[in-house]
């Protein structure tokens, strides 16, 4: 067996006459460009959530109210939130999931590629949806990210912004159920032959434990969502307890599905990670099957977790939520320990995707360490609501998801479009992000230790302290506006001028399918396969074809 | 088909053991409830697939034995974390699967459910165009071709 044999791009049949340009992107049921339009769709969001998260520090840098109102700064932090979580992180996530689980898996397309398609249209109305309640007369949401009710009933938070909000994520959260199915479905009846479950990237198993949760745990906050409504649109009284609701009720609903959320927007961020660091170390991953059982793990020990958030309500069990919320840090240490013995002795290549992969370990790190604090109720009652939670899962969403995130651009944009992105302004993204990160997130830990409370637009300028503190993260916040505007001129740059370096089909010497294939791919992904003998076929294939060549 | 399955059973397995416990930690109805939901669900999923998918039912019951012994390979298996067989053939030598079309369903479909929703709170000059447009979406979906 030669590699001429094997060429991807033999024998594949001629693409379907279709429309071209934006009709063609509007009308398109090819998975890989799907995965594009959420990409780009959630980027888009992600830049939106971030000019709001920067008024915001704006107006915090100095004590009193400099450029908006108390109700303003409410509406900006619930919408950073929203956009952050639902439109940006997660679809971000699951575009990446589109483009690649197919390819990794060697099929054709997805399971149900019509509603594949639907996926995305529902998500990109139900974000314009959410986030047009800032054209009302009302205003956008105001009542956070976590829509806690009575405040976010129709009492205490009037207005179409907050319906708006609610049908937003009603339709995303529909989505999201959709998109999980389809991978579901995929993974398990398109899988190549010889492609076993054992056999799976860790990307594709990640995403596979992910799309469990949202089936779990999307459904209820969906209910938890119509029941909102309800309240708020026809007089309902779920979450009202002066009628017989009960407001503690929301946050069992939004929790249950609120923290497995977070594992959901951090497991495909620890899956593209695993695909790199073996990649850029020259090793095989260590302990695959301890990974996916630690990535399982994870899953299931996160739905039993969801009342550490409510741990000051009195009214959980505070001493289960400790315990099961400490151990997830035992299959995340399993997680880290295999990534840094896959680097271990490795010949390790320090480009962009594993820079910000290392990156992503250095600041994942510490937000976990700061977990286990949080799971502690005795601390948890003294730091709730302050910035020290801020800090906390800034510090796991954006060193976590946003690093990885970025590396996965860095390592699978060359598949996608054909082009590597610019390493020189690459690695200028990367230092620019992990100073600029660091000087927004680091001093809120010492902000919430010292008293500030999360989610106010003013404070006293007798605490001297917290405006030095406040001063520090808005210049932090600036250089991390800056390190993004570096990454969007290199993809302009890269990408959309066609400056970037031609990508070969494996331009990083990659393990998985998707590296077998043309960058970017061909309508039908692949028209032959090399045998799938492990997780790492194209590796395997590679160094057989080195065996294979004539010596001397 | 078997670690498919198995995937669901260790979901439900964990979460009845965890929702147990909840309960008895706490005497707490709504996340006694929703635990119960998920030991529910994924039993569900493994109970439907064994019942109805034959190379599911075939993945986890043992060939050749009888009794106890068929019994044990069943639970060998279901938690267990066997693979299946090797395989070293070409991978497409059955042929290419076939690629869909586009559509213009989805899109239209997505935006039949934002009027939907939207009439819901803003009246029926949105919701009664939003059910003949879902309507309409339906018939064109399920007509077309694959």
């Amino acid at each position: 067996m030669t590699t001429t044999e094997l060429d991807p791009r033999a024998a594949l049949p001629a693409r379907n006459p279709a429309p071209t340009g934006i009709v063609d992107y509007m009308t398109t049921t090819d998975h890989k460009r799907i995965g594009l339009l959420y990409i780009f769709s959630g980027l888009g969001f992600f830049i939106l959530s971030g000019i709001l998260s920067l008024l915001m520090r704006a107006e915090l840098t100095e004590p009193g109210l400099q450029f908006m109102d108390r109700a303003t700064y409410n509406e900006l932090f619930t919408m950073h939130g929203t956009g952050m979580i639902f439109f940006f992180a997660a679809p971000v996530a699951i575009g990446l999931a589109n483009y690649f689980i197919p390819l990794q898996i060697g099929a054709p397309d997805v399971a149900f590629p019509r509603i594949n398609a639907f996926s995305y249209w529902l998500f990109l109305f139900g974000g314009l949806v959410a986030f047009s309640g800032f054209l009302t007369a009302g205003g956008a949401a105001a009542f956070g990210w976590t829509g806690y009710a009575p405040l976010s009933d129709g009492t205490y938070s009037p207005g179409t912004g907050g319906n708006l909000w609610i049908l937003g994520l009603i339709m995303s959260g529909t989505s999201g159920i959709l998109g999980a199915l389809n991978f579901v479905a995929t993974s398990f009846t398109m899988r190549a032959p010889g492609m076993t479950m054992f056999r799976l990237p860790i990307f594709t198993w990640n995403i596979l434990v992910m799309s469990l949760l949202i089936m779990i745990t999307f459904p209820v906050l969906t209910s938890a969502l119509v029941m909102l409504f309800i309240d708020r649109t026809i007089g309902g009284a779920f979450f009202e307890p002066a009628q017989g609701g009960s407001a503690i009720l929301w946050q069992h609903l939004f929790w249950f599905f609120g923290h497995p959320e977070v594992y959901i927007l951090i497991l495909p961020f620890f899956g593209i990670v695993s695909e790199i660091i073996p990649v850029f170390s020259g090793k095989r991953i260590f302990g695959y099957r301890g990974f996916v059982f630690a990535t399982m793990l994870i899953g299931a020990l996160s739905f039993s977790v969801w009342a550490h958030h409510m741990f000051t309500t009195g009214v959980v069990s505070n001493l289960f939520f400790a315990i099961t919320s400490m151990m997830i840090a035992i299959p995340t240490g399993v997680k880290f320990f295999n990534w840094i013995a896959t680097m271990w002795r490795g010949r390790i290549r320090f480009e962009t995707p594993m820079l910000f992969s290392i990156g992503f370990l250095l600041m994942f790190l510490i937000g976990g360490i700061t977990g286990p604090f949080l799971a502690s109720p005795t601390i948890d009652y003294a730091v709730h609501d302050t910035y020290y939670v801020v800090a906390h899962f800034h510090y796991v969403l954006f060193g976590g998801s946003v690093f990885a995130a970025f590396a996965g651009f860095y390592f699978w944009m060359p598949k996608m479009t054909g082009r590597l992105l610019s390493e020189r302004l690459g690695k200028w993204h990367f230092w620019l992000m992990l100073l600029g990160m660091n000087l927004t997130f680091f001093p809120m830990h010492q902000l919430g230790l010292d008293g500030m409370p999360r989610r106010v637009a003013d404070y006293p300028a007798s605490e001297t302290a917290w405006t030095a503190l406040n001063v520090l993260i808005s210049f932090g916040a600036a250089i991390l506006a800056l390190s993004i505007l570096v990454f969007a001129i290199n993809v302009v740059w890269s990408v959309f001028l066609r400056r970037g370096v031609v990508a070969a089909n494996d331009p990083w010497g990659g393990y998985s399918l998707e590296w077998w294939t043309t960058s970017p791919p061909p309508h039908h992904n692949f028209a032959s396969l090399p045998p799938i003998r492990s997780e790492r076929p194209v590796y395997d294939f590679r160094h057989q074809a080195d065996a294979d060549a004539p010596h001397g | 088909m078997a670690e498919e399955l198995r995937f669901f059973l260790r979901t439900g397995v964990y979460s009845a053991i965890v929702g147990t416990a909840y309960w008895f930690a706490s005497y707490e109805v709504a996340g006694s409830v929703l635990l119960f939901f998920v030991v529910f669900a994924a039993l569900a999923f493994v109970g439907v697939a064994a019942a109805f998918v034959r190379q599911a039912r075939d993945g986890i019951v043992p060939d050749g034995s009888t009794g106890v012994g068929r019994v044990l390979g069943v639970v060998n298996r279901l938690f267990g974390y066997g693979d299946e067989p090797s395989s070293s053939s070409d991978p497409l030598a059955a042929g290419l699967d076939p690629v869909p079309l586009g559509s213009i369903w989805p899109p239209i479909a997505g935006i039949a459910a934002l009027l939907l929703l939207l009439g819901l709170l803003y009246g029926p000059w949105l919701l009664l165009p939003g059910i003949v447009l879902a309507a309409g979406t339906v018939w064109g979906w399920v007509s077309q071709g694959t």
